[in-house]
């Protein structure tokens, strides 16, 4: 089991943590330039450990788990200073999390789970020593998340579990499985479904790495770099620049109605839909700038910026189907954020 | 006008999507489009001899049947349907056609009939490293040696088909503005190099020369205004082809909302489904008519000043709005069809990388549109 780190251990996160905000940013932002991790390797079995190396460090030296209590080795800052955290992380291009883990069953652990469940299983979370993948949807079962089939049959004193989940990004890498079964009736819809932690080594369980359109499987990230540009460019960049910088007063005033109202309001609901939008046309429109060049696939030496528009294009189609399409969503919003009635048509929920 | 299908161009389309259902399907495509040569050669000479493609539409004192750019395009049509890996597009749209624009009679006997009998397969080459297809930014280089053979020098890119390819149309500079010239694809100075194309079922090369010996295609002087044809048939042809890949986008979303079932009815029941649905249904039915009235126009023995240019002016506005529909309507049926659309074995991602790379082919959306401007004088 993963020691829950010490005040002695965390002596340097612990003052920064006492200062004010922006000796806070100081001292997280000299400390990640600091202990950096380097080059991402290559190869992906070298990576992981390259990535569980970051993770442990950031553990051991007390500046993991931002929102996270110290009970379990995080650093439970207010939820401002998690802001400066988040901003400062992003900016020092260090390793993010391994798994889905830590952003989704985590804090549910949290919230929810026994005081046995949490001391074993949240720490070596949070250090990654335990990789953590979701099974959520099924291949019958995406958008229609309650009609899922895979069941759960007590036996004593374990769960034998059947069936079938797709699309569990990390699943290849992980060490426990946090899933959605069926133990009610198929009519039951969500009343009948039960969360199951699952060991991933265990007997009976097979994974397989999904390959997707894009031929594997990676990070993307977006930025703007100096292109020459014509007019109708200049119109096109002058777009994008408009929608990052309203992408961020959203982001600013959602952060800003949960400090004041603890809610974060309306907008919060649409800025997925704006984000995947803006992914995918920002992706398009660089494959359009490169013009020929931009059939080209990643491996090619002609290929521009080792084709990342490219693959990012490809892997951006994903961002309007992945944690429910931009269908469903904009159903909830028009039911739960607007009120508009429920199709009667539907099943019950 | 032949706007509509005759009887007998019907009768075309109904055995090429028969005979390619039956011998192409998209397992046979997978298998080709990682094999050595990309194709099969066995379907090549079957499409040739039997159905008689490759001379459908190349003229009868060259071997062919002497059909015309309509029927090139329900042949393409049909291919782009199916995503056939084959040389076809560039060997008969894009080679033959530039040979019989040059109204080079010698160099049409040399190569025609072997290309009508699938016997030979021919590409072109056209942008250079700078990746422009404007004809004015070509800088590849045609000199004559000593013996008064001529020698080229550069590097093509995005030549399709250009590794398997037995002979290479290549466009140079001249000392007396650009030349057409024939490559033997065994020539000395000459190497073909497989890029890593995007789209996996349409191989492109990069191309160097290194005072590589050539022949001449066409008459003496400036080879722009045919080559500019040339590429004008070869656009609207490759409309065709990608009207064919978005029809098969839309049946396969279609087909596909009818059969998958969330909230215990179909999705094609939903709103959100039908309207992506119809406003692909209206951009292909659009993109068809456009692909027609191009090709007719080419039917008309008339080539005066005002014609060429309403060709022209058909040929870009065919391929930008082609294009944009192709890529939209590929989009659209990976996003109906969810998170299996985003597999490796759902073909989907096949159809969505052919369509951005025709897209980008012959000069992107963008280019057409700006053409098309200047053309009508906006």
């Amino acid at each position: 089991m993963t020691e829950v780190i010490t005040d002695a251990d965390a002596a340097g996160a612990r003052a920064a943590a006492a200062g004010t905000d922006d000796e806070f940013r100081k001292a997280l932002r000299s400390w990640l330039t600091d202990n950096h991790p380097g080059k991402r390797p290559k190869d992906p079995g070298e990576r992981q450990v390259w990535q569980k190396a970051w993770l442990a460090k950031l553990y051991d030296a007390g500046f993991a788990g931002p929102s996270w209590p110290r009970a379990y080795g995080g650093m439970d800052l207010p939820f401002a200073r998690q802001i400066i955290y988040q901003e400062e992380y992003a900016s020092a291009r260090v390793p993010g999390p391994l798994g889905t883990g830590l952003g989704i069953v985590g804090p549910t652990l949290i919230t929810y789970g026994t005081d046995e469940q949490k001391r074993r299983f949240l720490p070596s979370m949070l250090r990654g020593d335990t990789v953590w993948a979701q099974g959520f949807s099924e291949p019958e079962a995406g958008s229609d998340l309650p009609a899922l089939r895979a069941t759960a049959r007590r036996d004593g004193d374990e769960y034998v579990v059947n069936g079938q989940k797709v699309w569990n990004t990390s699943a290849d890498i992980a060490d426990i499985l946090f899933t959605l079964v069926r133990t009610g009736s198929r009519e039951s819809r969500a009343r009948g479904i039960t969360y199951l932690l699952i060991d991933a080594h265990a007997p009976g369980v097979t994974i397989r790495p999904l390959r997707d359109l894009t031929g594997g499987a990676d990070f993307s990230e977006i930025f703007f770099e100096g292109a020459t540009a014509d007019p109708l460019v200049r119109d096109r960049l002058a777009d994008f620049e408009i929608r990052v910088r309203i992408m961020r007063y959203q982001g600013m005033r959602t952060i800003e109605s949960i400090l004041a109202k603890g809610e974060p309001g309306p907008g919060a609901s649409t800025s997925r839909l704006f984000i995947t939008a803006f992914e995918q046309d920002l992706h398009e429109f660089a494959v359009d700038l490169l013009g020929s060049y931009g059939t080209l696939g990643r491996t090619d030496v002609h290929s521009v910026e080792r084709g990342r528009w490219v693959w990012g294009f490809l892997r951006t189609r994903a961002s309007t189907i992945g944690t429910g399409t931009s269908e469903i969503q904009r159903n909830t919003i028009a039911e739960q954020v607007l009120g508009l009635p429920y199709d009667p048509a539907m099943p019950p929920r | 006008m032949g706007i509509t299908l005759t009887d007998a161009q019907e009768e075309l389309r109904d055995l090429v999507r028969g005979f390619l259902a039956e011998k192409a399907p998209s397992e046979a495509v997978r298998r080709w489009m990682d094999s050595d040569d990309g194709y099969d050669p066995d379907l090549w000479h079957q499409m040739a001899r039997q159905l008689g493609l490759h001379g459908l539409v190349l003229p009868e004192q060259y071997g062919g049947a002497g059909y015309g750019l309509p029927e090139l395009a329900v042949v393409l049509e049909e291919m782009g349907r199916r995503l056939l890996p084959a040389p076809f597009f560039a060997t008969i749209a894009l080679a033959a056609q530039t040979l019989l624009a040059s109204g080079d009679d010698q160099a049409c006997r040399r190569y025609l009939p072997g290309i009508a009998e699938g016997e030979l397969t021919a590409t072109v080459a056209v942008c250079d490293v700078n990746g422009s297809w404007e004809l004015s930014d070509i800088t590849a280089t045609a000199q004559r040696d000593g013996d008064g053979d001529w020698r080229l020098s550069g590097t093509k890119m995005f030549v399709i088909d250009g590794e398997t390819a037995d002979v290479i149309l290549v466009v140079a500079r001249t000392g007396d503005g650009l030349g057409l010239f024939a490559v033997d694809g065994n020539s000395a100075g000459f190497t073909a190099t497989r890029l890593d194309a995007l789209d996996p079922t349409r191989r492109l090369a990069r191309v160097d020369l290194q005072d590589c010996q050539a022949e001449r295609v066409g008459p003496a002087g400036d080879a722009a205004p045919f080559l500019r044809k040339a590429l004008d048939m070869a656009t609207v042809a490759l409309a065709a082809e990608q009207v064919g890949g978005a029809q098969a986008c839309l049946d396969d979303a279609v087909a596909y909302a009818k059969v998958r079932v969330q909230f215990n009815r179909p999705i094609g029941s939903f709103q959100a489904i039908k309207h992506k649905c119809a406003d692909m249904l209206l951009e292909i039915e659009s993109a068809k008519a456009a692909v027609l009235y191009a090709a007719s126009l080419t039917t008309e023995a008339a080539d005066d000043a005002p014609a060429e240019e309403e060709f022209a002016i058909c040929a870009a506005l065919v391929s930008a709005y082609c294009s944009t529909a192709y890529t939209h309507a590929a989009k659209e049926n990976i996003q109906i069809h969810g998170g299996i659309g985003f597999t490796w074995e759902h073909d989907a991602h096949l159809y969505l990388k052919r369509a951005k790379t025709s897209e980008l082919l012959f000069g992107a959306p963008a280019a057409q549109r700006a053409r098309i401007a200047e053309l009508v004088g906006i």
